[in-house]
């Protein structure tokens, strides 16, 4: 894939997430890559997949505040089962990466991009890898805390 | 064929093909949180079909498992090579489970994704979600699927 191709996917991504987290969460990020998140023993990790003709994933990783933080801001509620959490994570993830979708298939109509449903990792030292892909990882910093998003693409 | 039977018999051929023979031995339905084996292998699809399935099994199994697939070559860790061969049988499987269903169109797969950790959870569907317990000579493969 060309490399402008593949940054102009992953900014359109960041992008959607960025003003996704401002609409339905009221939280402002801001991209910092100098930074390296330090993910406690306990990390979440959303993966959502995409098929057409770029297939890939967008992996959302964050910490258990931090997902906290982004589902109860999106409920306006205390959330106090883990579930609760884990899925409103999962939509949030879900609705960024639509979003960002549908500008990369406005510009690239041959694409035909389509998201798979979200799936949700909770574990101790957890590890994701995608292999043979192209990926680009973006830290994003709510000026408390961070998270990081992997987003990957493979094809043309 | 429906996806479950097709899931077991393409399980069963693809390890086999790489002298790992499996059992299959029990059906769970499960809703929404499920606990997994250190070892996971996510592949996503969609279009006739749209959902999740994982491939769940512990270090050691995943370790003998890229190990037949390099003809016996001994594996001590899980680098990318064995990450990689693992997201191919994951891939191999999953296409040959596609080709032996019935659909009224064709179905895409994400490339395979690797999560590796321990005290693992997952959900990969927000109503019911299912796994297929094989047994090994080693410790339980779990297969987990679910539909939207």
């Amino acid at each position: 894939m060309k490399s402008e191709k593949f940054e102009y996917m992953c900014k359109c991504m960041i992008d959607s997430f960025l003003k996704i987290a401002k609409e339905m969460a009221d939280l402002k990020f801001n991209l910092n890559n100098n930074l390296d998140p330090v993910f406690n023993i306990k990390k979440t990790a959303i993966i959502v997949g995409i098929v057409g003709a770029n297939p890939g994933r967008i992996q959302l990783e964050t910490n258990e505040t931090m997902s906290q933080t982004i589902a109860e801001k999106m409920n306006g509620e205390t959330l106090n089962n883990p579930l609760e959490v884990y899925f409103s994570l999962a939509e949030f993830a879900n609705i960024f990466s639509g979003n960002g979708l549908t500008v990369i298939n406005n510009q690239f109509p041959g694409s035909q991009l389509r998201l798979t449903p979200p799936s949700i990792f909770v574990g101790e030292s957890l590890e994701l890898t995608t292999p043979n892909i192209e990926h680009a990882k973006s830290v994003l910093f709510d000026g408390e805390d961070l998270l990081r998003i992997d987003i990957g693409f493979k094809g043309e | 064929m429906e996806l479950r039977s097709a899931l077991i018999e393409s399980v069963k051929e693809i390890f086999t093909s790489f002298s790992f023979p499996v059992n299959f031995y029990e059906e769970r339905e499960k809703i929404q949180l499920l606990s997994t084996e250190q070892v996971n292998i996510l592949i996503g699809f969609n279009n006739a079909l749209k959902g999740n399935i994982v491939f769940g099994m512990s270090n050691t199994t995943a370790l003998q498992v890229v190990s037949n697939m390099m003809g016996g070559m001994k594996i001590a860790e899980l680098d990318l090579v064995a990450k990689s061969g693992l997201g191919e049988l994951a891939n191999m499987i999953t296409g040959t489970t596609f080709g032996r269903i019935q659909t009224f169109g064709l179905i895409d797969i994400t490339p395979p994704t690797l999560a590796i950790g321990s005290n693992m959870f997952l959900s990969i569907s927000r109503t019911k979600s299912y796994q297929l317990v094989f047994q090994t000579n080693l410790t339980d493969l779990i297969v987990s699927f679910g539909l939207e």
